[in-house]
């Protein structure tokens, strides 16, 4: 033993080269010869062999100090993927915590009912009792009419809770104490110009508009009139005394996106009064807490699940008692006011019958004295003396008076008769109330919340998988040419005795140190570098306070895991393959690759025009089949996350211009209250800047699919004698195939005719961007629900191509058939019918005289919302999916660049004596370069063509991820994202080139005397 | 001024605080035309005059002419220009390209020289006539060596040198290749010089120059030199 160590130990390892510079040669193949046949596993304390000694160790971290570079490109790439793998999650997941936060500390409800017919203290405390619920609080509100910069726009005021759901967050200011106080939110400060300490004054709001359900739900008791119960009324002049932040809506009202598509015009504005002053004992709404909500985060499946549950619960087990026991309450009361009043009525008509009888009876008396002197006198009538006559006269006046009398309170007692039957008519008809259980989810500014930061919490995790596959596969190139470069020191150590798992261990540590490192570095980029950059964006679309940074154990960790997992198994493939010879035959040079023939050689034609460098490089390229694979796909991956980045951003950039510009047809659309509806489409027309109108009615509804997913929608009804026109409003055809085929076809395809749909009375018309969200297709059967209506269930005529909104368009007819209207009564239904409140129009002139006119109708009273297609075209952004796009493309150029250096340093060092012997035989630095550089270049280019198409076919699979409600990603690359994800990756290529030429330079052409390694 | 002339060579490489001699005054002269050998011991400093001669090293003092040509103060590119024109070298392992036929790799040494010898005539000179299209792999030893040879002689170098070029190969096939040295430096009239540490070659040269610490210990003129088919070691 220790006469092979010293023949062994002599030979050192060849590199690790000394002044002289030939000390070492002929050495490694006169040390072999003694090895050769043993087995060291043998005979050497089993497997682990040799206790691993200092000196082994001083040699391993000096091997370490000298691979710097593949220790670099582990710990970039460890670095890389984990940060991209825990970024996106940590910046939504520190959004949703914040939410989280402020929403249990205001406490935003988990479950609130609404009802048609608003709610009283019996159905509160019916609520109280349900399993589940924590607790529970009766609100007030009302839907009021307040001026706001010159225009009547509608709001609510609503009561600050008493027992502490939905508080809204203070912000400056003091909130409002005592009647005639509010606090408004900062929106309404900015949209009204007003300050702390102005007054406004509100007007009730008849509620007859088209607003939401649960603000004018309270109004239908009203109508069935002399009840004991009074609708919520409020304070009408109200000083501002706060500004407060209302936990249902976080969108920031100074934030540059708000004018997106997101946030409708239309929105209410909410006052906050305190309960002092209101007067009115039926609940607008009753939120409830759940008992355990408040632990678990508001956006997880968990309390998603739970807040369902106690919402089920609700909806099976008070609900329908509770309705039906309200709408008895209320006929109760009805009805008692009614028997009262006809009461009242008939006893005041008794009375009026008894004064008549009596002056009829005093007007007998009097006839019949008359009469009792006549025949005392002996008279007839006729003759009778002129002082009776008169008498008569005077009787018979009064006769008739009383005559008419009675005839004209038999009238009234008719008329009364008639009203109270009809009033009990409408008792009798009063419809069953009906609740509405809600979650969160119903919240528009919580559910906005939700889509838009899942949808980008779903690409981060997407992405993250592209980068552990590249990362593995570079790990993998690296440390099997680690080792390979050891091969001989590996043979010596294996002839020594060293143990097989101490060996592998030098590597294995090696790999797992630069991928904590790297890791580590991540998890510093990850969970504070792109949350920072994406909070700055998510800060400019919602108010959230106390937003921050936390770290998340587990994600974290585990991120890591993945990555040491991944590098670690590809070191170890690389060892053992390694491990796995002889000794002696590790010690030998490895037979270099041999040389043979391509393909391309027998292709004899092209083959010989083809200089000589070109074969070279031509045969280089298919010789290194693992190189060229690793290199090819790590190019290809990367090149593909670009054009998969730049792809969304171009998806999401022609969204607008697609929606506005192309689908819309029209120039302008406008709303105004119901009551106002005449007015403005007369001021439209006298203004005449339109050459084309289209009466709709625009409402708000819902549309729930067959498993019972529902989604609020915009629902449009089309007048019938106009339903010809719509597809001169619209671009009303089917949506275009998606998938590759979809892109082949619309490369060819651009005088494609598509189908035009039109619509009747079969069924609906529903907008490709909420069939998505629901999964319908056209004949499936789904339920719509109009507002204030009862769901009914109707067919899916088509699906239209529609990229934003969630329009739902259904004919006259149909919709009529489906809501009838009941309270207007039969007889009258057609002339009661629909109030066209809302009109699509074409204007006159350019888009800038169109947004100007447009802007100048909105100032007009009558006109609730006007909007312009032309400015929302330019209006439309989503910043927050740019953000992250350019985040995304941003790490994959980091990702190729370190590929694409790895691949070139492993090519170089795997080819050191190549290059030497090439600058021996007289290759200038140059030509030297170009012939490594040559096969980078080709392999490059290569992994860039398969790149572009592979991106384009992962942006599909992406934006299917990106399943947002009401958005469609119809997947548009331009050519210009192509050309430049292949600039990029060619510049990085050229880029490492200059990092790598020097190295080229610097090698010796001594070395290429060395003997073989 | 000779051919081939040393004059007071040093080279010194630095090591840390102090500095190595690798060649400490070295001084020698080989004649056009004629097979030179150095012999010498390990560290003797024969491999670093080999490097400066092969235009992969400079001297540190001192005068190198190669050709007539003084190379001493050449700069990098000049130094590659004269490894491109001015020499062909023999290594020890081959150092062939293995990704390359036997063809190729003369190819690849003669299309970077305007004056060439045809790569396919020169691989038949050495007697590879028939194994044009091999990859190396596929070649043995001796053979690989002798399309080293050609690779070197293709280019019609000034000067070939050979390092160590039986080093690798066994007795038989070793003479074979000393043989064909010798064979190209009288039918072409090409300047060889052989760096070696076996002295049994000593008589096939036309002169042998012996290192010994980094200086020139003796030069031995011969006039006739041995064909090598009449040596034995």
């Amino acid at each position: 033993m220790d006469g092979m160590r010293s023949v062994v130990g002599g030979t050192g390892r060849p590199m690790e080269r000394t002044a002289g510079g030939k000390a070492g040669i002929g050495g490694v193949a006169g040390a072999a010869v003694p090895m050769s046949g043993r087995d060291p596993g043998k005979g050497h304390g089993g497997r682990w062999g040799r206790p691993a000694g200092s000196a082994f160790l001083v040699a391993t971290l000096r091997s370490w100090l000298q691979s710097w570079k593949p220790f670099l490109s582990i710990l970039v790439i460890s670095m890389l993927g984990v940060a991209v793998l825990t970024g996106i999650y940590a910046g939504c997941r520190d959004t949703f915590l914040a939410a989280d936060r402020f929403f249990d500390a205001q406490g935003l409800h988990d479950v609130q009912v609404l009802s048609t017919m608003g709610l009283d203290d019996d159905d509160v405390e019916a609520l109280k009792q349900v399993p589940g619920v924590r607790a529970v609080q009766a609100d007030r509100s009302q839907s009021v009419l307040v001026e706001v910069d010159g225009k009547q726009r509608s709001a609510v005021i609503r009561e600050i809770g008493t027992q502490g759901i939905d508080r809204p967050s203070l912000q400056s200011g003091s909130m409002p104490a005592k009647a005639g106080e509010v606090a408004v939110t900062e929106r309404f400060l900015k949209d009204s110009g007003l300050r702390i300490g102005d007054e406004i004054d509100v007007t009730a709001d008849d509620g007859t508009d088209d607003a939401e359900t649960r603000d004018g739900t309270a109004d239908g008791t009203e109508s069935v009139g002399g009840g004991t119960e009074a609708a919520p009324s409020f304070p009408t002049h109200l000083r501002i005394t706060g500004v407060v932040l209302d936990p249902s809506d976080l969108t920031n009202p100074n934030g540059y996106s708000r004018s997106s598509f997101r946030s409708s015009a239309s929105d209410d504005y909410v006052l906050f009064a305190p309960s002092d002053g209101v007067i009115g004992d039926v609940y607008t709404s009753v939120s409830l807490l759940v008992d355990g909500a408040e632990a678990l985060e508001s956006f997880s499946q968990d309390y998603n699940d739970l807040t369902s549950s106690v919402a089920k619960r609700i909806e099976s087990q008070v609900q329908s008692t509770r309705e039906q026991a309200r709408l008895d309450s209320l006929k109760a009361d009805a009805q008692e006011a009614l028997d009262d009043a006809r009461k009242d009525t008939d006893t005041q008509f008794d009375q009026a019958a008894q004064a008549l009888a009596d002056q009829q009876a005093q007007l007998d008396d009097q006839r019949a004295q008359l009469d009792a002197q006549l025949t005392q006198l002996g008279l007839a009538e006729a003759n009778a003396p002129p002082q009776l006559q008169a008498a008569i006269q005077q009787l018979e006046t009064a006769q008739t008076k009383l005559d008419d009398a009675s005839e004209d309170l038999a009238a009234k007692r008719k008329d009364a008769a008639g009203e109270f039957a009809k009033q009990q008519q409408e008792i009798d008809d009063l419809a069953t109330p009906r609740w509405y259980v809600q979650t969160r989810s119903a919240i528009g500014g919580f559910s906005s919340l939700k889509s838009d930061i899942s949808s980008i919490e779903s690409l981060g995790k997407a992405f993250p998988v592209l980068f552990l596959i590249v990362a593995v596969m570079m790990s993998l190139t690296t440390m099997s040419r680690l080792v390979e470069e050891d091969r001989g020191l590996v043979g010596t150590y294996l002839g020594l005795g060293y143990g097989r798992v101490t060996i592998a261990l030098r590597y294995v540590l090696f790999a797992l140190l630069g991928c904590l490192i790297g890791g580590g570095l991540g998890l510093l980029v990850g969970f504070l570098g792109i949350p920072a950059f994406l909070l700055v964006v998510i800060k400019g679309l919602y108010v959230i306070p106390d937003l921050r940074f936390e770290y998340d154990w587990l994600v974290g960790s585990l991120g890591v895991l993945l990555f040491v997992g991944g590098v670690v198994g590809a070191t170890l493939v690389a060892v053992v393959r390694e491990l796995r010879q002889m000794p002696a035959s590790l010690m030998r040079p490895k037979s270099p690759k041999p040389g043979a023939r391509i393909l391309l050689e027998h292709v004899r034609p092209l083959w010989k025009r083809m200089t000589f460098l070109n074969k070279v490089t031509a045969r280089n390229i298919f010789r290194f089949k693992s190189r060229l694979i690793m290199t090819v796909g790590g190019v290809a991956g990367c090149t593909a996350l670009i054009v998969c980045g730049l792809a969304i951003n171009d998806t999401v950039a022609v969204l607008g211009e697609q929606q506005f510009g192309q689908i819309n047809q029209y120039d302008m659309m406008a709303v105004s209250n119901d009551g106002d509806a005449k007015t403005m489409r007369e001021r439209i027309v006298s203004d005449g800047q339109t050459t084309a109108i289209m009466d709709v009615r625009v409402e708000n509804g819902e549309l729930t699919n067959a498993s019972g997913h529902g989604e609020s929608i915009q629902l449009v009804v089309v007048p019938e004698r106009q339903l010809g026109e719509l597809d001169e409003m619209l671009r009303v055809e089917a949506p275009r195939s998606e998938g590759l085929i979809g892109w082949a076809a619309s490369l060819f395809g651009s005088g494609r005719q598509d189908k035009t749909i039109a619509l009747d009375d079969s069924g609906i018309i529903v907008a490709q961007s909420a069939a998505k969200t629901l999964g319908i297709d056209s004949g499936d059967r789904v339920s719509l629900k109009a507002d204030g209506f009862v769901p009914a269930t109707t067919q899916v005529h088509a699906v239209m191509r529609n990229l934003l909104g969630s329009q739902v368009y259904i004919s006259e007819d149909l919709y009529r058939q489906l809501f009838p209207d009941s309270s207007s009564g039969d007889a009258d239904a057609d002339t009661s019918a629909i109030t066209w409140n809302a009109v699509y129009a074409k204007l006159k002139g350019d888009s800038t005289h169109q947004r100007h006119y447009v802007a100048q109708l909105e100032e007009d009273g009558t006109v609730m919302t006007a909007v312009s297609c032309a400015q929302q075209m330019e209006d439309f952004k989503f910043d927050l999916m740019g953000a992250v796009v350019a985040l995304i493309v941003t790490l994959a150029g980091a990702l190729a660049l370190v590929v694409l250096f790895t691949l070139a340093h492993t090519n170089v060092s795997e080819r050191i004596r190549e290059m030497a012997t090439l600058k021996v035989l007289g290759f200038y630095d140059r030509e030297v370069h170009r012939y490594i550089d040559r096969e980078m270049m080709v392999m490059t280019l290569m992994g860039t063509v398969i790149g572009l198409p592979l991106g384009r076919w992962l942006a599909s699979l992406l934006t299917g991820v990106l399943n947002m409600p009401s958005m469609y990603f119809e997947v548009t690359v331009s050519p210009w994202s192509y050309v430049a994800a292949a600039v990029a990756t060619l510049a990085f290529a050229v880029l490492v080139q200059l990092f790598v030429n020097p190295v080229l330079d610097r090698i010796d052409p001594v070395s290429s005397l060395k003997s073989v390694e | 001024m000779a051919y081939i002339a040393f004059e007071d060579v040093v080279k010194e490489y630095p090591s840390g605080s102090t500095s190595i001699r690798a060649l400490d005054g070295a001084d020698f002269k080989a004649g056009e035309g004629e097979l030179s050998v150095i012999l010498g011991q390990s560290g003797a400093g024969k491999t670093t005059a080999l490097n400066i001669l092969g235009g992969m090293d400079t001297a540190t003092s001192g005068h190198v002419v190669v050709g007539g040509r003084d190379i001493t103060h050449l700069d990098r590119h000049d130094l590659i220009t004269y490894r491109r024109n001015d020499i062909g070298f023999v290594f020890q392992f081959y150092n062939l390209i293995p990704n390359l036929t036997a063809l190729e790799n003369v190819e690849l040494a003669s299309q970077i020289c305007a004056d060439h010898f045809d790569p396919a005539e020169t691989l038949r000179k050495v007697g590879l006539g028939d194994r044009l299209g091999n990859f190396p792999a596929q070649l043995s030893g001796g053979e690989q060596q002798r399309v080293s040879i050609a690779r070197a002689v293709a280019k019609k170098p000034k000067l070939l040198l050979c390092d160590e070029p039986t080093g690798a190969l066994d007795y038989e096939t070793g003479r074979e290749v000393l043989q064909l040295l010798q064979d190209i430096c009288r039918d072409e009239g090409m300047t060889v010089l052989i760096v070696t540490h076996n002295a049994a070659l000593a008589p096939m040269a036309h002169k042998v120059i012996r290192f010994r610490s980094g200086r020139v210990g003796s030069q031995d003129i011969n006039p006739n030199p041995t064909p090598i088919a009449d040596i034995e070691w």
